[in-house]
């Protein structure tokens, strides 16, 4: 998705008035750090049909892979000015501009972003493509597969505070988005109107707590199968009915997580819950976790991972009444067809995966993935086995993560 | 009656076992002085902190305590004994968390100098820096010893 040109403008202003100020003095150089990570994942899907995250049954080396570049300006002692792009072919991405933004610390416990910038779902949802920072090669799918949009354009805000016995931060923002929302098998156009959150992270010893509520307005372009009916329905007054065929509405996310680290072992859980309540039947509630059990024996960690997703869908009544005339019998036909294929994404995951640091900055992975849906689900499988009732399989994948 | 053969060998064990007696203490003081780290600050300062805020100081979160936490570079050995005596994490743990601290925007990793020296001449200028050393020997009188990691 390309940024904000409103960003572009103020990023680039203020390289451009840092830099002029700067002109004569030496110094200037250092205030431009450039810094850079990638990974290069290969894996392999162990079913001849299924295909899995662009995974099928031949080794990829395109799903995961990327490289990215982030360019820090520290413009003077409050203000510098972020830019990140990231270049890669895996389809669920797209290469250019995440972050584009401009970030005020006025002291040492306050900042402020202002721009393109990703949303803190989640633990790592604004680090997913930084593959150095986090134990596994492909994060719990269950959980950090499942969001409307990744990125937003706004403020966020953040305060820091600690004590003797505990430290924390609370974080803030407001923004919208406009553009591409990417998901297993389509590409829509999607527009927030408003997103906004409030994440608490609180830290006692080695152990770090984190609640997180997100909620935004969205606005999905319908389906191009859908629109025919839906402007049909609206034609012959059933806007209640397809106004319920379109992705618009309010869902709600909420997270919790808990991590513990130590010099021999790690542990790290997550339970999430987003909801769009009755106001978007086509998007479920859907209720998830992961919880990773890890040993560390420098340079190598070992890491057990068990992670599932439950959706369920809400169904309003249906309103077209049978029997009256053959359109309205087809109308009402097709609206049940579409309640009853909605796409069932339950999905069971274990994981087991090894890491070894060869130095500070680049590790090598490994990992083994265990996947099954529900019978007659999706389970998030971009192409099915039509041959069996229910989609499982296993992924295989090696990884080598840098970070500069 | 003892003559000056009979002596010999018995002054030699006996000098001999002095020298590894001696040896041994002095072994065993400076593994004690190297397994011991300093938390040390500028003489002007006047903080007083615990072992939990060291160890937030030098992973990002305390902030409001407005210092500056200076690094030994990685691979040295007062900086794993500091991983493993104050932060409590492997060092491949630590480089992770700053990657998501780093590239999540949120704060950037502590200073890292080369040398323990380096690292006092660094706190000895800057009133708010802090750091940690193996040695105290060669302190200046523009630093002082915050706390002791046995």
């Amino acid at each position: 998705m390309k940024a904000n040109s409103f960003f572009v403008i103020i990023f680039l202003f203020g390289v451009i008035s840092g830099a002029a100020n700067g002109a004569t003095d030496s110094s200037s150089a250092d205030k431009l750090e450039i810094s850079s990570f990638g990974r290069v994942v290969a894996g392999k899907f162990d079913q001849d049909e299924a295909v899995f995250r662009g995974y099928d049954n031949s080794l990829s080396f395109d799903n995961d892979s990327l490289v990215a570049v982030r360019l820090d300006y520290q413009a003077n002692d409050k203000w510098a000015f972020v830019a990140q792009a990231i270049a890669t072919d895996d389809k669920l991405k797209e290469s250019g501009i995440q972050w584009l933004y401009a970030d005020y610390r006025p002291s040492d416990v306050l900042s402020f972003k202002l721009g393109r910038q990703r949303i803190p779902f989640y633990l790592y949802s604004d680090v997913l493509d930084v593959g150095f920072a986090y134990p596994w090669i492909s994060p719990p799918s269950p959980l950090y597969s499942s969001y409307f949009f990744t990125e937003f354009d706004g403020v966020l805000g953040r305060f820091d505070f600690s004590n003797r016995e505990f430290s924390g931060s609370f974080e803030s923002y407001y923004g919208f988005f406009d553009g591409e929302f990417n998901t297993v098998n389509a590409t829509n156009m999607v527009n927030i109107d408003y997103v906004y959150g409030l994440i608490g992270l609180f830290n006692v010893e080695n152990w770090r707590y984190r609640l997180a509520y997100h909620v935004g307005h969205v606005d999905l372009a319908p389906d191009e199968q859908l629109s025919p009916l839906i402007q049909a329905l609206s034609d012959t007054g059933f806007n209640a009915i397809a106004q319920s065929l379109r992705v618009e509405g309010v869902p709600e996310y909420v997270s919790i997580g808990v991590d513990y680290d130590s010099l021999d072992v790690f542990f790290k859980t997550e339970l999430t819950r987003i909801s769009a309540g009755e106001s978007i039947p086509l998007v479920p509630t859907q209720t998830s976790f992961y919880t990773t059990l890890g040993y560390n024996f420098y340079p190598f960690s070992a890491h057990l991972t068990v992670s599932a997703s439950r959706n369920r869908y809400f169904t309003p009544e249906q309103t077209i009444p049978q029997g009256l005339a053959p359109q309205l019998d087809e109308l009402s036909r097709l609206v049940d067809l579409v309640y009853n294929t909605r796409p069932n994404d339950d999905l069971k995951s274990i994981t087991m995966g090894l890491r070894y640091d060869v130095s500070a900055n680049i590790a090598l992975k490994i990992e083994h993935t265990w996947l099954e849906g529900e019978k007659g689900g999706r389970a998030l499988f971009e192409q099915l086995d039509t041959t069996q009732s229910k989609q499982e399989g296993q992924l295989m994948q090696f990884a080598v993560e840098w970070v500069f | 009656m003892h003559t000056r053969q009979n002596v010999l060998p018995k002054l030699t064990t006996a000098f001999a076992l002095f020298v590894m007696f001696t040896g041994q203490l002095l072994l065993s003081s400076s593994v004690s002085a190297q397994n011991q780290l300093f938390i040390v600050v500028n003489s002007q300062s006047q903080l007083d902190l615990n072992k939990q805020q060291i160890r937030n100081v030098f992973m990002g979160s305390a902030n409001n305590l407005g210092l500056e936490p200076v690094n030994l570079s990685t691979g040295d050995l007062c900086r794993t004994l500091f991983n493993l005596k104050v932060v409590g994490l492997t060092e491949s743990r630590i480089q992770s968390y700053w990657a998501q601290m780093r590239f999540s925007g949120r704060m950037k990793p502590p200073k890292e100098v080369d040398t323990e020296l380096e690292a006092i001449a660094f706190v000895s200028q800057n009133r708010n820096a802090i750091a940690y050393v193996s040695s105290v020997e060669a302190l200046p009188e523009t630093v002082k010893i915050l706390f002791v990691v046995d």
